[in-house]
């Protein structure tokens, strides 16, 4: 029984040659590089140069700080309100020490790598749908260079590592939608689980998701035993089918909402910090202006989302109406996860419970972005016939192709730079266009900068570790700028209630105080001791007041009474 | 039953000298050529010294450095569990990556076709021995005729030998009530110890006729066209693949949910992971029966180890090291599952001494063993036969500290967890446990079998009882390491 040679493979077509072509290996890392180098350069300009800082960027390097190098150092301090996958990122960085931390470039570095990644996802995503390289780089560019992503991979916010989740999943679903194959449905679950870590908006994908698992397996499965004729045979094999597909999609995410609510459980005492804690979402939306809700959040709803990826719904209808049935099944996975964070965005900003906010829409982007390469895949595949304006079509299409990224990039802009629509983004207006003269983009681009100048006092004054007590809800730009954060007493610290309890008795020399309105209603030293910001304690004196203006903070530090 | 009176000890003729000789190459073949092979004795001269040496020095270093001897062994474990875990991940991923259609692959194992198998003209078919052992099983040889009896062979091709120990008289009667002489020739094995199933495999193969051999047993209810479609995979084979594995299965899954467990991890082991295992030319664990042997290569490694309880594991294991492969065949073969705990927990006691003799036994000669498998294959063997039963009595141990730890009612525990130790642990409970649970899941998904997917999240209760077998597994060990615990067969009377 001799065994059969394998047959020899089929000859490669004469005009491919590929000893010439770069394989997909290199392109990516190349398309990477790029990308990140371009990304680090702006970051620098931005961060360091104009200071176009976000607070939550710098409270999650806060985060990352307590969990290195403050006092007690430990890795649950890095804190379980938000996802911790930004936060876990950027403590190599950190430990590291080739950037120090006080620049704060440090959350730019992990945004910048991420965006970078996702950059080179969308190209290999091109590739997987065989564009050509013509086609795939377009793409890739119209995909890096929109303003919003370049904004957010370079301010170190968590938008950049979501839409690289997102990416990968919705790729995966859209690839198991085709061709039914398990280990793609494993890996979109598995990207959803990441992407929970995160940001809970995740759950809407993965929600979504999972609808569209259970449809489309279910209406295969259905069609698959079409000759069943007992019509409660039939539902078994559907229902047997869809439990298994949509387990499969949903255990990676469940298991990650679960183990990280029991970690937060155990450390914290709160499954969900994310909804309940003082420093989440429901307690900064309270504290805060309230939000508009029905038609008026409605009508902002969809500025917003037109501001951010303009051509998504035009793009939605359009593969609707066109694409084949291929690409249109892939069509339906990307809608299926993006358009999931979507709905919920629209669903919570009508009804309050979210903030208005732009880059709770950047979901639309990559959508579009995804939406336009199918598009031209199906369109490069026409068949072309030989025409005697063929040069002047090309030219034509490539200068209307131009155009309509022009114009969805200046749409984009507009509404980043608009007060209403990029209440988080306009102040980069300023910073690109200095004559534009609006004071409140001044201050924001100004800010922190009070913290920054409190940082350097108590680090001028090499006080000894646990010298200062403060609330990190808006001191943690203080610990996060300061070259000796062992100095602070933090709510992470094991000892931080003993010490609030009896600040003198516990060693405590400074209080760092914010006033009792807005967000400081929060701040735990107000609880604890009311009127503190007024007054200070007994016995202790008035050290220093900062004035922030009408956007930020003020603060007092108090010195107080001790035995020496 | 028949009317007629079982034979008298005394009347049964004694053994020919032909039959003694079979019968001494069956008990001492192996042992006597390749004695470093055999387990009939477990721990070497050498071994045993090692092993004092270790505890000599261990313990001692464990009393007086308590905390940090805690540490290291916990890390240890932690950083083993984790290997353990990732490979197993890392074969399921090679089994689910597409194959290309011509190549006759599907997930990783051989996939013919029924139209495929039957294309082979019955004169170019091979002359197949085909061993059914049996032991005190007089109501099992009903089962045969509508089981391997219902093959698509032909008769003429056939060798099938019905093996049974000259003295165990009811079975041989009730063999030859039930129509089963028809098809199958009854083999008498002159009794001597072991009284084992390899004893008797080896004894039939001394009169083997077929090119190939294959093994059932005597109530297992195989894929009629499985020897055809071995033939057939045979064929495209290279010389250097010697076994073709079939897939095992339980035609009773849905009867409780131990049935239930059990059907799950057959499906995840056959279906996933001895593909994935073979896929990257790793030594496998061969299954109890469907194991398609090439006749010749079979007698040149004499055959199965009498002495040891997973004698089919270990046949892969030296079929690995004398430059063999295994691969596994798309055919199913189903079997009973134990639906009684304390009958399944005898037979996985039995699994987990077999390895761990098979484990130890081939471990005997480590630079030899890594000489002749090449690292990653003796890597893999480690992380199979070895890590199988001691992760599994592990387990149970990490999850008692871990509820130790979390109540905080033990000072003690809390000292051996130093902060790195904790979050690495947490990881391999959170991540490890989730993986070892998912992989089961998929495999669910894959091989199409929703009913199973419930008892499939509640995995983690029947590792608990797969503990308990293992702990009785290190006791036979030491006490009787080469004691056959039978499995009673026909609890799924339905």
């Amino acid at each position: 029984m001799a065994s059969t040679p394998p047959e020899a493979p089929p000859e490669a077509p004469p005009e491919v040659r590929p000893e010439t072509r770069p394989g997909p290996r290199a392109e990516a890392c190349a398309v990477f590089g790029i990308a990140l180098i371009a990304y680090l350069v702006i970051a620098r300009w931005a961060i360091v140069d104009h200071n176009l800082v976000m607070g939550d960027a710098i409270s999650r390097l806060g985060n990352a700080t307590y969990a290195l190098d403050s006092r007690y150092a430990h890795l649950s301090a890095i804190g379980f309100v938000w996802g911790p996958i930004p936060t876990l990122t950027m403590l190599p960085t950190m430990a590291v020490g080739l950037v120090p931390h006080t620049s704060w470039f440090v959350p730019s570095v992990s945004s910048c790598v991420f965006m970078a990644a996702s950059v080179a996802v969308v190209n290999g995503i091109g590739r997987g749908w065989g564009l050509t390289r013509a086609w795939r780089l377009a793409t890739t560019l119209f995909f890096a260079t929109n303003p919003m992503i370049v904004f957010y991979a370079v301010n170190g916010m968590s938008e950049a590592y979501f839409i690289l989740f997102l990416l990968l999943a919705a790729n995966r679903l859209s690839a198991w939608i085709v061709d039914d194959r398990s280990g793609d449905l494993a890996l979109a679950g598995l990207w959803l689980g990441f992407g929970y870590l995160v940001r809970y908006e995740a759950l809407a994908a993965a929600g979504a998701a999972a609808g569209m698992v259970a449809l489309v397996g279910g209406w295969h499965t259905w069609m698959e035993h079409a000759d069943e004729r007992d019509l409660r045979e039939r539902g078994k094999h559907v229902s047997g089918r869809v439990g298994l597909d949509v387990a499969v999609l949903v255990m990676p995410v469940v298991t990650a909402v679960a183990a990280f609510a029991l970690v937060s459980w155990i450390v914290t005492g709160q499954a969900f910090a994310q909804f309940s804690s003082t420093y989440g979402n429901s307690s900064v939306i309270q504290a805060t202006a309230p939000a508009a809700t029905g038609l008026s959040a409605l009508r902002f709803s969809i500025g917003e989302l037109a501001g951010a990826g303009p051509l998504a719904l035009p793009l939605v209808c359009l593969a609707a109406l066109w694409l084949d049935k291929e690409r249109r099944s892939r069509a339906l996975g990307l809608v299926g996860v993006f358009g999931g964070v979507l709905a919920l965005t629209a669903l919570l900003q009508v009804t309050g419970k979210t903030l208005p906010f732009l880059r709770f829409w950047i979901a639309a982007i990559p959508l579009e972005v995804l939406l336009l390469g199918l598009l031209a895949a199906q369109w490069a595949q026409r068949p072309r016939r030989a025409h005697r304006l063929q040069s002047l079509r090309a030219v034509a299409a490539v200068g209307g192709l131009v155009a309509l990224v022009a114009a969805t990039f200046s749409i984009t802009w507009s509404a980043m730079t608009n007060t209403i629509y990029g209440v988080q983004e306009h102040q980069i207006a300023t910073v690109v266009e200095p004559w534009r003269d609006r004071f409140d983009e001044r201050q924001t681009l100004a800010q922190f900068t009070a913290e920054r100048r409190l940082a350097a006092y108590l680090d001028a004054l090499r006080l000894p570790a646990g010298s200062v007590l403060v609330d990190v809800l808006d001191g943690f730009p203080v610990v996060a700028a300061s070259r000796d954060p062992r100095q602070f007493v933090i709510p992470s610290d094991f000892d931080f209630a003993q010490a609030l309890s009896d600040p003198v008795h516990y060693g405590v020399r400074y209080l760092l105080t914010v006033p009792d309105a807005g967000r400081g209603a929060n701040d735990a030293l107000n609880m604890a001791f009311p009127g503190v910001y007024d007054n200070g304690l007994p016995g202790s004196r008035l050290l220093l007041q900062v004035d922030s203006g009408d956007l930020f903070p003020d603060w007092r530090l108090y010195r107080l009474a001790s035995s020496r | 039953m028949t009317g007629e009176a079982p034979e008298a000890a005394q009347d049964r003729p004694a053994p020919t000298e032909e039959e003694q000789r079979w019968l001494d190459e069956a008990v001492n073949g192996l042992r006597r050529e390749r004695p470093d092979m055999s387990s009939s004795v477990v721990l070497t001269t050498r071994q045993r010294y090692g092993l004092i040496v270790v505890l000599v020095v261990l313990i001692p270093l464990a009393l007086a450095f308590r905390n940090d001897t805690a540490v290291v062994l916990l890390a240890g474990l932690n950083v083993a569990y984790a290997i353990v875990v990732a490979y197993r991940v890392f074969l399921v991923t090679r089994v689910l990556r597409p194959s290309p259609p011509e190549s006759g692959m599907r997930a990783g194992m051989h996939h013919i076709t029924d139209e495929e198998a039957r294309a082979v003209p019955d004169e170019d078919l091979p002359i197949y021995t085909v061993l059914l052992p049996a032991y005190n099983e007089p109501g099992i040889m009903s089962r045969l005729v509508s089981g391997v009896g219902a093959m698509e062979y032909p008769r003429d091709k056939l060798d099938v030998q019905l093996l049974l120990e000259a003295d165990d008289v009811t079975t041989v009667a009730a063999a030859e009530a039930t129509g089963a002489a028809a098809f199958a020739r009854v083999v008498l094995v002159p009794p001597a110890e072991p009284r084992t199933k390899p004893k008797a495999c080896n004894y039939g193969l001394q009169q083997a006729r077929g090119e190939l051999t294959t093994i059932y047993d005597a109530e297992d209810r195989p894929d009629p066209l499985q020897l055809r479609r071995a033939v057939v995979a045979f064929g495209r084979v290279g010389e250097d693949v010697a076994c073709l594995q079939a897939r095992l299965s339980y035609h009773n899954a849905d009867q409780n949910l131990l049935t239930k467990w059990f059907a799950i991890e057959y499906e995840t082991w056959f279906g996933f992971l001895l593909p994935g295992l073979s896929s990257v030319g790793a030594p496998l664990p061969l299954g109890g029966t469907s194991n398609h042997l090439r006749t010749d290569v079979l007698r040149r490694l004499h055959g199965w180890d009498p002495f040891n309880v997973t004698e089919d594991a270990d046949l892969g294991m030296r079929l690995a090291r004398s430059g063999y492969h295994s691969e596994v065949l798309d055919s199913v073969t189903l079997e009973e599952a134990n639906s009684d705990p304390i009958n399944w927990a005898r037979q996985r006691s039995r699994w987990n001494k077999g390895y761990l003799v098979t484990a130890l036994v081939q471990l005997r000669h480590p630079v030899r063993l890594a000489r002749e498998l090449g690292a990653k294959a003796l890597v893999s063997l480690i992380l199979t036969v070895l890590a199988t039963p001691v992760m599994s009595l592990l387990n149970p141990v990490a999850w008692l500290l871990s509820l130790g730890w979390w109540t905080g009612t033990m000072p003690f525990i809390a000292s051996i967890f130093p902060g790195w130790l904790v979050y690495l642990s947490l990881l391999n409970l959170f991540v490890g446990n989730f993986a070892n649970v998912y992989v089961d899941v998929v495999a669910l998904r894959q091989l199409r079998r929703p009913g199973l997917l419930w008892a499939c999240l509640a995995m983690p209760l029947y590792w608990v009882l797969m503990a308990v077998g293992t702990g009785k597994a290190f006791v036979q060990l030491i006490t009787a390491p080469s004691y056959w615990e039978k499995t009673a067969h026909g609890l799924d009377a339905a």
